[in-house]
């Protein structure tokens, strides 16, 4: 009985990151990422997974370590093992997958200061009544939410943008040619955000709507 | 205090736990970053110099720095034997728009591998045409540069490329050998490369011609010295200073302060002239130098090179209101012949360029050019046309000169 309520928490605190408090489209935090990497599917895709590892290994850190760490210096404490991560991410991004380290470029550290980290480092994994595995899953939904919403754009952009997915002409080497170019320009990582942003608000809002008159 | 103590304590062990972490994750990931930074970087080298097996980087190149300030970088391009294959050499040359960073890969023999084109600011489609393959292409396998055509209409950076290949074979032809050997030297700049030369007289007077950068433009100063090192004379040959200021050096008052003094010797400065006064100091320093090196070598006759009027526009003919000027543009002499209202302001120009290259030099001749010039007092402020610089500096040139003119007359 217990072990079962335990699995359904979890399960709960999963899908509460990948789509009812999905980072991107429902809290919109981490944009500057979301904007700028999602100019094809592997991109998004990368990026997504590279702050995925990143969540889920700092919030394990931060879970473990909550009652070491003095609460008066838990900022500075979080920073240092989200930035350690980030740049092992970096390092290994670096000398395993160069072309994605050169696709990403600057946005990797930056990662460093992607909010969704800290906020569920916060929000979270600091706080004592989540235990250690509690935070690896919320780190793990958010990362898969995060993910996600990542390669959606990166996908919808690379195809109406470039006409290609993942590099190949779906839609014909006439479209690839004549592709709306804008939606693979940082305007473009705009116009998809906030088409995105509706479609989920709107989605949200029927939910709600039902949830409301039931 | 012992709060204090903890928060700065336990914030210690995180960091101290994390730095090994990276530390241990870096002794993992380090060799591979390496080789793929070297693979990425030699992959570029590979353009220009192919076959080769690895790029050696060039010891100490701050050695290089005072005699080719334009060249950045260079590498020795070895087989898998070790034997030296060529050079590749990174520099910079000024072209239209700015700094052109290249890379040229010279070989053994002196012939170049390759050249090809880092970053430029260049006109997009004009200038830019120097980094397709087109242009890029003439230059492997030959040696000698001026057989490279420069592409039509964009002749600044085109040349400004063939410049920086000719420097990179210069300098891999004086310093290819001892890029590896950071204890060998090149020759310094030659210290009288101002030093336009001179001749020595039947009395041992030793006349030395010095150029000097005034403020109104080059200037040339002649200098008498005699054996032991005393000036008998200075002379301003040539000079387009101020009137009444910088011009004054050319006075013989100001050149008789030279008679007899022995150097080193401290000029009296023109008040009001600092960077003409400089100039000469300069200058005069330098002849003294140069006379007592290599004064007793100079030979008996001596002709000052000159102008070959490449800059210098002449006013031919000037009636009331009417100026013709010719000014040296890209395939020849182009000849203005500009009309003026009774304000001096200009009411028509024409234009001559026959000799430049038609649809391209010959732009400038066209009304939408010319008609710039209606109803200014000079050229300034007009610009040049993207493609035809030559061209139509010129014309700005012989227009602002029969300006002058007119408003002279």
């Amino acid at each position: 009985m217990k072990e079962s309520t335990k699995k359904a928490g979890l399960g709960k605190v999963f899908m509460n990151g990948v789509i009812t408090e999905n980072p991107t489209f429902r809290l919109v935090l981490g944009t500057c990422p979301t904007l700028a990497t999602t100019v094809s599917l592997i991109n998004g895709f990368s990026m997504g997974v590279a702050t995925m590892f990143v969540l889920v290994g700092s919030n394990v850190v931060i879970s473990m370590l909550k009652n070491f760490i003095p609460d008066k210096v838990r900022i500075p404490a979080y920073v240092v093992v989200i930035a350690s991560f980030v740049t092992i991410v970096q390092m290994v991004m670096q000398a395993y997958f160069l072309d994605l380290y050169n696709a990403l470029g600057v946005f990797i550290p930056l990662i460093v200061v992607n909010c969704i980290i800290l906020a569920r480092a916060e929000s979270f994994a600091g706080k004592t009544e989540n235990s250690v595995g509690a935070s690896a899953v919320d780190g793990l939904g958010m990362g898969v939410g995060f993910t996600l919403a990542l390669s959606l754009m990166g996908a919808f952009r690379e195809i109406i943008g470039s006409g290609t997915l993942l590099g190949n002409p779906i839609l014909g080497e006439g479209f690839a040619a004549n592709a709306f170019k804008i939606f693979a320009s940082p305007a473009g990582g705009f116009f998809t955000f906030g088409l995105f942003l509706a479609l989920f608000n709107f989605v949200f809002s029927k939910i709600d709507a039902k949830k409301k008159k039931a | 205090m012992r709060e204090y103590r903890t928060l700065g304590l336990r914030l210690m062990v995180i960091c101290l736990v994390a730095a090994m972490a990276l530390a241990g994750v870096n002794a993992l990931t380090a060799p591979t970053i390496e080789a793929q930074k070297k693979a990425t970087a030699n992959a570029a080298r590979l353009e220009l110099i192919a076959g080769a097996d690895d790029f050696l980087e060039a010891v100490e190149m701050s050695r290089f720095a005072e005699k080719y300030p334009d060249v950045k970088n260079a590498y020795t391009a070895v087989d898998a034997a070790g034997n030296v294959v060529g050079y590749t050499v990174d520099l910079n040359s000024n072209g239209f728009g700015g700094a052109i960073e290249m890379g040229v890969g010279i070989l053994a023999d002196g012939s170049i591998s390759g050249m090809r084109i880092y970053a430029h600011t260049e006109s997009e489609g004009i200038g830019s045409k120097a980094s397709e393959p087109e242009f890029y292409n003439e230059f492997a396998g030959i040696t000698d540069v001026s057989a490279v055509q420069t592409i039509s209409g964009a002749t600044v950076t085109s040349n400004a490329v063939i410049k920086g290949v000719n420097i990179a074979q210069e300098f891999a032809s004086e310093c290819g050998s001892v890029l590896q050997d950071a204890d060998a030297q090149i020759a310094a700049v030659d210290p009288y490369e101002d030093v336009l030369g001179g001749y020595l007289d039947e009395a041992g007077i030793r006349h030395i011609y010095v150029r000097g950068e005034g403020f109104g433009g080059e200037i040339i100063m002649l200098f008498n010295m005699n054996e032991s090192g005393s000036y008998t004379g200075f002379e301003m040959v040539e000079h387009n200073e101020t009137a009444g200021f910088g011009a004054k050096a050319a006075d013989p008052d100001f050149a008789s302060q030279f008679e007899g003094a022995s150097s080193p010797f401290t000029i009296n400065a023109i008040s009001g002239a600092t960077i003409t006064s400089t100039e000469v100091q300069t200058a005069a320093d330098l002849a003294a130098a140069f006379n007592a090196e290599k004064g007793a070598q100079l030979p008996s006759s001596f002709e000052l090179p000159t102008d070959d009027g490449g800059d210098a526009e002449e006013t031919t003919e000037v009636d009331e209101n009417a100026v013709s000027a010719t000014a040296k543009g890209f395939g020849g002499d182009v000849t203005v012949h500009v009309t003026f209202n009774a304000d001096g302001t200009i009411s028509g120009v024409t234009a001559d360029l026959a000799k430049e290259t038609t649809g391209i030099g010959s732009m400038a001749g066209e009304e939408d050019f010319l008609n710039q010039f209606i109803g200014l007092t000079n050229a300034d402020g007009v610009d040049t046309i993207s493609g035809a610089t030559y061209s139509s500096a010129a014309v700005i040139e012989a227009v602002n000169s029969a300006c002058a003119n007119f408003n002279g007359n």
